[in-house]
């Protein structure tokens, strides 16, 4: 396990910060700040519109799209419909002066032979008629399509609005799938440093499988002679003595590396060994090696072992 | 000598940041002087609306001068011309309607500031920003010590305030970063200005088992003494702490004094206290291990400095660069940027009691060399005392004239907040702290 020094009489704030960092991106890798992580994000959203594979201003275009949704469009309200337009046969004789146009009236339709002499109106009120018709159809029509273009104006404002959204979805989905990635090269480091303990404890456990088998033969002699075990005991001397002291020998140090990472560490008056809260990666919990609270190792977290 | 400390609310019961502070500095000058506190009648900093009788009080033994506000703030109105000044190009015009819409907007305050002014020997001026201190300036020029209490905020970019920050006789700063700011905004190199902040005097006969036996908190916790306010950074210090609860450490509490202004989160390692005495204040720090500040803007924390004086370490946010350029020249506490620092620098000061000692016994020597009050007097009495030869000498303000009426309503002034981003950043690190380093020099 990974250590930092501490001297109680002369300590140094920026260098214990920076023994920390150390630390952390010793077990960690790259230790990013939550502005970096943006920072970063930042770059693979850019990255992901990159222009030389789409056009180059789109980004712009994209974030500025949700400002000016419906820019520049106004609408114009169709010319009022007037009644004047309303032709038939008569209407060429009314007059609107009430008592007097009536009058009127009346007199000119007696003198509608005499004005038949020198034109026929009956044309000039058809041609009327149909552009009456055909004004009422362009007014329809265009309040129809004042009405469709209002629908798609307003569909575009929502779809604008969506953009904006979605680039803040895919934004924060950048950042989150930025934050994984770095979560992942930790996790993968962690799997790698816990794969290489297994190997190990496996080789161990081999190990002393082979020295139980090795031991089977004198314990069968134990067996069958139940006080054998006490004279053993007892018994300074003999073949048996001499290979136990040798296998221990030789377990000696794979059994200190195992217990030696659960101990406290030492509390020396002039240097103080810490352990950490993130070995192990990504915050885990950390065995706790400290003389002023100890504490049982916590679990998930193994101690650091020599072979990492 | 006569003085005036003029400042946007006072009173006993009032503890804003620089409120408190104008009052404790008010208290202390009393003892070497005839001060008389200027201020408006309001008590709530959102509305100033005028809640104090006007007229002469007296608070502490220090006489109080209110003086009514003439009109509320419109949050509204406020938000909305914030908004364009911090963001948008705009004139000198526009920052003064900002000004005149932040309040407290008492003419009558400056108005007897610019009659009365002259009755003064100083005026200390608390808080660069609001509308007295803008006004106040400008009308004693040849007087006013201003006490910027400044921030990393936008208001910082305001054109107008530079003048304000070049024309006064001095400055009394909180801090090496807040000096490092107002000068990068400002150029005002030339006008004196000493680091000074405030004192603090904490109770001797603090008692660690009156808190446990109280509270029947037995074991180590870390202790967040102030509002409980998400933009005190206190979210990510709750968020912080349930994950090293949860990951690391089996028997660190979290204690919390303060009043609530967002939800505290359900953990049986969290504890509220709610509000407390001062004595209940200082048995809670004699008995913890560490104080949390996880405040992203400070201009000078004094809760940090009570800590230090109660040879308390600090494990502090290391984005504010008050509050991590303090702790490194104190050498008094550890800082993070992040989880991952938060869990290691909380878990070796919880682990190392050596550690432990080691920095609150610097804590406590750096309050002593430069937070007691006799220091902090000296300070200020060092700076009058220099600014009054001065004018024996002859020495005659020359306030810079305001712009013309056209001049006002260009509209070039560049967005604030992106002024205040291109200020310095970091902890300044070429500044001794010490008393000996004061610039009086200059």
């Amino acid at each position: 396990m990974s250590e930092f020094n501490i001297r109680s009489d002369s300590v140094d704030v920026e260098q214990i910060m920076e023994q920390i960092r150390s630390r952390i991106r010793d077990k960690r890798g790259v230790d990013y700040t939550e502005e970096q992580i943006r920072e970063l994000a930042g770059v693979k959203l850019e990255r992901f519109l990159d222009p030389k594979n789409v056009r180059s201003d789109l980004l712009q275009h994209y974030r500025q799209r949700g400002e000016h949704p419906v820019e520049g469009l106004t609408r114009r309200e169709p010319p009022p419909v007037s009644e004047s337009y309303a032709v038939d046969p008569e209407s060429i004789y009314r007059s609107s002066r009430g008592a007097a146009g009536r009058i009127l009236f009346a007199i000119r339709r007696l003198l509608n032979p005499l004005l038949k002499l020198f034109l026929n109106p009956t044309p000039i009120l058809h041609a009327l008629a149909v552009q009456k018709e055909q004004i009422d159809w362009m007014v329809d029509t265009h309040v129809e399509l004042v009405e469709r273009f209002e629908r798609i104006a307003a569909k575009m404002t929502a779809r604008a609005e969506l953009d904006a959204l979605t680039y803040e979805v895919l934004n924060n989905l950048v950042v989150e799938m930025t934050r994984l990635s770095i979560d992942v090269k930790n996790h993968k480091m962690r799997v790698e440093s816990v794969a290489a303990r297994l190997d190990f404890d496996e080789r161990r456990a081999r190990a002393l499988e082979q020295v139980v088998q090795y031991r089977s033969t004198p314990r069968t002699n134990a067996t069958a002679r139940p006080d054998a075990r006490g004279d053993e005991a007892v018994t300074d001397g003999g073949p048996d003595r001499k290979r136990r002291r040798r296998r221990r020998g030789r377990r000696r140090p794979a059994g200190n590396a195992a217990t030696d990472t659960a101990a406290p560490a030492t509390n020396e008056p002039q240097t103080v060994g810490e352990s950490s809260p993130t070995d192990g990666g990504d915050g885990a919990p950390a065995a706790d090696t400290t003389s002023d609270n100890p504490r049982p190792p916590t679990s998930g977290n193994p101690p650091d072992s020599p072979e990492q | 000598m006569k003085l005036a400390v003029v400042v946007q609310r006072y009173g006993a019961d009032l503890n804003g940041g620089a409120e408190l502070h104008a009052r404790y500095i008010a208290e202390r000058l009393a003892r070497h002087a005839d001060v008389e506190v200027l201020t408006t009648c309001a008590r709530d900093y959102i509305t100033w609306r005028n809640e104090l009788p006007e007229g002469v009080d007296e608070i502490n033994g220090v006489r109080v001068r209110r003086f009514l506000v003439s009109r509320e703030r419109d949050p509204h109105d406020f938000g909305r011309r914030s908004e364009y000044v911090f963001g948008e190009r705009h004139s000198i015009a526009d920052e003064l309607k900002w000004l005149r819409a932040e309040g407290p907007t008492s003419p009558m305050l400056v108005n007897y500031l610019r009659g009365r002014g002259n009755d003064y020997d100083y005026v200390i001026f608390f808080s660069y920003r609001y509308y007295h201190t803008y006004h106040g300036v400008r009308a004693t020029p040849q007087r006013a010590i201003l006490v910027p209490t400044a921030e990393r905020d936008p208001a910082l970019g305001l054109a107008i305030f530079g003048p304000a920050f070049r024309g006064v006789r001095a400055v009394m700063y909180n801090s090496h970063e807040e000096r490092a700011l107002i000068q990068g905004v400002s150029g005002n190199r030339d006008v004196p200005g000493v680091v000074v902040g405030v004192g603090s005097e904490v109770s001797e006969t603090a008692d660690a088992a009156r808190f446990r036996a109280r509270t029947g908190i037995a074991g180590r916790f870390a202790l967040y003494v102030g509002r409980i306010d998400e933009n005190k950074g206190c979210a990510e210090m709750f968020d912080y702490f349930r994950r090293y609860a949860a990951q690391v450490s089996r028997t660190m509490e979290l204690v919390l004094i303060g009043s609530l202004v967002m939800p505290i989160p359900t953990h049986p390692r969290i504890r509220h206290l709610g509000f407390v005495t001062d004595e209940e204040k200082y048995d809670t720090m004699a008995a913890a291990d560490l104080l949390l500040m996880p405040s992203y803007f400070e201009s000078l924390s004094m809760v940090t400095i009570e800590a230090w004086a109660m040879r308390l370490p600090v494990l502090v946010n290391g984005r504010c660069d008050v509050l991590r350029g303090q702790t490194i020249r104190a050498n008094a506490g550890l800082y993070y940027e992040s989880y991952g620092e938060f869990a290691e620098a909380l878990y070796a000061l919880e682990s190392n009691r050596a550690l432990r000692h080691t920095l609150a016994n610097d804590g406590r020597t750096y309050y002593e060399r430069h937070y007691t009050w006799d220091v902090i007097d000296r300070k200020y009495l060092t700076m009058l005392e220099r600014l009054r030869h001065a004018d024996r000498a002859g020495y005659e303000a020359v306030a810079e004239p305001q712009p013309g009426w056209l001049e006002r309503r260009r509209r070039v002034q560049a967005a604030a907040r992106d002024l205040v981003e291109q200020l310095p950043r970091g902890p300044a690190r070429d500044q001794a702290d010490g008393p000996d380093s004061q610039d009086l020099d200059q």
